[in-house]
């Protein structure tokens, strides 16, 4: 990675960065601001509805512009006036003194993917252990369909499919008697499971390894087993823990497009990960975790016209800054082309916005700063999660 | 991304409904879940090579052990010196087995969820369908299962002693019968406290301390009561006195003194699950012809069981009496010392044991789960 986008990644939004900002070290102020709400509250009762005053520092890491229409599925949810697929509300769980899970409130609409993002031990696991039916909320309560499993878990079991971060399985099973065996451990009719074990092999790519005993597997193929094991009575919530985790590029895509396809019928998607580059193509929404409680909640479309690093590359370092003094931008060290990889002179702008962006590449072109690429420095979910307090401790992403 | 309170028609939590609910789902018994616990973890076994191995290991040495104990005997005795000894022998076989149940049992079952739950199959399980009721069944029952084998290989190297020692088909059935049921006894004890304990490590060595404990140990405990439990008291004991046979008839004297007996009949009850004493239950009595068996060939079975038997009314006067009834001055009075059997009071105490660990492990099994033991993790 061209060490201008290794540090334009680890440089906060709004802050001094590593290339040593020049200016102000405020945003680029080019226009007026999108209306901004507040930093949402410790339950992540997101208040991104449009009706926000504006941010007082210009661009605050969290702020949220104006909520945009609901996503499709969203819409036909409200129409059918169903429960929500996931709803956690003021849920607290401890292990002994430490509590890994703090008061946690969020909802994941069905038809649609939601993505957990936190630092390790942040509680994601946790919370996923509950919403599976296995650990039971200290206080709080967790409701899959609108069932909580404290009351019927029996029903909440028999609609989530829930993959964890450790894939276990017997190791002496093949790859398609684990499936099997998961079909009959719920009750699935025998006449459906052959055909279901094959569709799932099919799916993730198994079929291959059908016959191979599961402790032969790669932990990528492994992970795939576990995902297939997770759909086997096709759940309508799904829940993956770090699912990404030991899969080859190949099987990533497989991974995404299967987790959109399962949205898109319908199917509720919790996932964490800590690649966040492959989160942001696979979620609608995001629910940002720390010390067990939601510090930030938003759809990823939201996140777009949030501020974050933009990375501009010249074919001339000087006339680049010429454009960007006389643009009055602050910005980071303009490197030259000795200095990247590119062989380009580079830069990094903290933007708020992506319609800032947009007007800022115009009025660079105008200024003839010979661009030759511009772009974010960091994705939506990346450049959102640096700009949260979790992002600078340790066990951080 | 909604992060709104709950839709308020969420249904709020009705706590003897969902009580009810998850009493329901702990304790559902279908076939088909438990029929899918028990091949799930026999199909394991019989894919492993070491599973073999150690069956082939266990019937050689007990087919070993048996042919070591009966050559000299045949090669040295009269034929009909051979059914006594071969009848000795096979009590001392019918102990050995009883042994080596006892130290492959907890191996087979002490591990068997805390090891799941280590190797992360055993929350893949709970988040199924299946209740915990058929997973903790399931498991007992592939244990006891395999226990079986064990037995069953044992057999090879028991029967023909047996044969050679006639000893009496009832006879050997009940001994089956009690192995068989120590062996589902043990096992479920064994899941218990595999349910209970994070390490695999922990709870074979637990349940290895309960069997010793209740084989070797309380025996011992047993044994030491006596020094702690003496008494002195006035025992009357009654002889057939032959001195003036020729100018009086033979008749039965009374003798008074003051002795110090050890009542060791109060802590019996630390006896009663000792699996020896239980296996000894099943011996005919020493005397006397019992439903088509011998009456003679003693072995250590019976001398076991007579023993305890009579330890367990030592206090009876009864066993004071050495007079033959008929003789003049015969205690009439005295009665008979009960014969109270043993095996009911140490069956019921390892059903007990058996049944409250199956509750405990279907218990630990239980979700949502409430409380977690420290360091336990459950994926």
């Amino acid at each position: 990675m061209p060490r201008c986008a290794h540090d334009a990644q680890h440089t906060p939004a709004g802050g001094p960065g590593p290339h040593g900002e020049q200016g102000t070290g405020e945003a680029y102020d080019y226009g007026p601001h999108q209306p901004s709400a507040p930093p949402p509250d410790d339950q992540g009762q997101s208040q991104a509805q449009g009706q926000a005053p504006p941010s007082p520092e210009g661009y605050p890491g969290r702020a949220a512009p104006a909520a945009p229409p609901p996503l499709p599925a969203e819409r036909a949810d409200l129409a059918a006036g169903t429960a929500p697929g996931i709803v956690a509300e003021q849920v607290i769980r401890a292990f002994g003194s430490v509590k890994a899970v703090n008061g946690l409130t969020f909802t994941a609409p069905r038809g649609a993917v939601t993505a957990l993002v936190g630092p390790n031990g942040c509680g994601k696991s946790t919370l996923m252990l509950m919403l599976a039916s296995l650990l039971a909320p200290d206080s709080g309560r967790v409701l899959i369909n609108g069932v909580d499993p404290s009351v019927d878990s029996a029903a909440v079991r028999a609609s989530v499919g829930w993959m964890p971060d450790q894939f276990g399985a017997w190791d002496s099973l093949r790859v398609a008697e684990v499936l099997e065996v998961m079909g009959r451990a719920y009750f699935l009719p025998s006449a459906q499971l052959k055909q279901r074990v094959d569709e799932l092999l099919q799916l993730m790519d198994l079929v291959s390894l059908a016959q191979q005993p599961a402790h032969v597997l790669s932990r990528g193929q492994k992970q795939r087993l576990g995902l297939a094991r997770a759909l086997i009575h096709a759940p309508s919530v799904l829940i993956l823990d770090e699912p990404a985790s030991g899969l080859d590029p190949a099987s990533r895509r497989r991974l995404l497009r299967v987790v959109r396809a399962l949205a898109a019928e319908g199917t509720t998607v919790l996932i964490s990960s800590h690649i966040l580059t492959e989160l942001e193509e696979m979620a609608d929404h995001v629910v940002f975790m720390d010390s067990g409680r939601v510090v930030d909640a938003a759809s990823v479309r939201d996140l777009a016209a949030r501020p974050r690093p933009w990375k501009v590359a010249s074919l001339n370092a000087q006339a680049l800054t010429d454009a960007l003094a006389r643009l009055g931008v602050s910005h980071g060290e303009v490197l030259g082309p000795e200095r990247t990889a590119s062989g380009h002179a580079e830069t990094v702008v903290p933007l708020p916005d992506e319609a800032t962006a947009s007007r800022l590449l115009t009025d660079l072109t105008a200024a003839k700063a010979q661009v030759i690429s511009f772009g974010p420095a960091a994705g939506r979910l990346e450049a959102a999660y640096l700009a949260s307090d979790a992002a600078h401790r340790e066990g951080a992403l | 991304m909604s992060t709104q309170a709950p839709a308020p028609d969420a249904p709020a939590p009705q706590a003897p409904v969902g009580r009810r609910r998850a009493l329901n789902s702990t304790l559902a018994l279908r076939p088909r879940g438990l029929w899918l616990v028990i091949s799930l973890e026999l199909r394991q076994r019989i894919r492993s090579k070491r599973w073999y191995i150690a069956l082939a290991g266990w019937t050689v040495v007990l087919l070993g052990i048996g042919a070591l104990g009966m050559a000299p005997t045949l090669f040295t005795a009269q034929w009909g010196d051979v059914e006594p000894a071969a009848a000795m022998i096979f009590s001392l076989q019918i102990i050995l087995v009883l042994f080596a149940m006892l130290l492959v049992v907890p191996a087979l079952s002490a591990g068997s969820i805390n090891g799941d739950r280590t190797a992360g199959t055993l929350a893949t399980l709970q988040a199924s369908l299946l209740s915990p009721l058929e997973i903790v069944l399931g498991k007992l029952l592939a244990g006891f299962a395999t226990g079986m084998a064990f037995l069953v290989l044992a057999l090879p190297s028991v029967i023909p002693i047996a044969v050679l020692g006639r000893i009496g088909p009832l006879y050997l059935l009940r001994i089956v019968v009690v192995i068989v049921l120590l062996t589902l006894c043990v096992t479920a004890v064994g899941l218990g406290l595999s349910a209970i304990t994070n390490r695999q490590l922990g709870s074979v060595v637990l349940a290895y301390v309960v069997v010793f404990g209740v084989t070797v140990v309380l025996p011992f405990a047993w044994a030491s009561s006596a020094f702690f439990l003496q008494y002195e008291r006035e025992v009357t004991t009654y002889r057939t006195s032959y001195s003036d046979a020729e100018v009086d008839p033979v008749r039965c004297v009374e003798t008074t003194r003051t002795e110090t007996i050890s009542r060791v009949d109060l802590s019996m009850p630390l006896m009663w699950g000792n699996p020896v004493v239980l296996l000894a239950e099943t011996a005919p009595p020493m005397t006397g012809t019992y439903w088509g068996e011998d009456e003679g060939n003693a072995d250590v079975l019976r001398m076991l069981k007579s023993g305890m038997r009579l330890t367990a009314t030592i206090a009876h006067p009864a066993h004071n009496n050495s007079c033959e009834p008929g003789t003049e001055g015969y205690p009439d009075h005295l009665g008979e010392a009960p014969n109270r059997p043993l095996w009911p009071m140490g069956m019921a105490l390892w059903m007990l044991a058996g049944a409250g660990s199956l509750g405990v492990a279907t218990w630990r099994l239980a979700i949502p789960i409430k409380r977690l033991g420290a360091g336990t993790r459950i994926a």
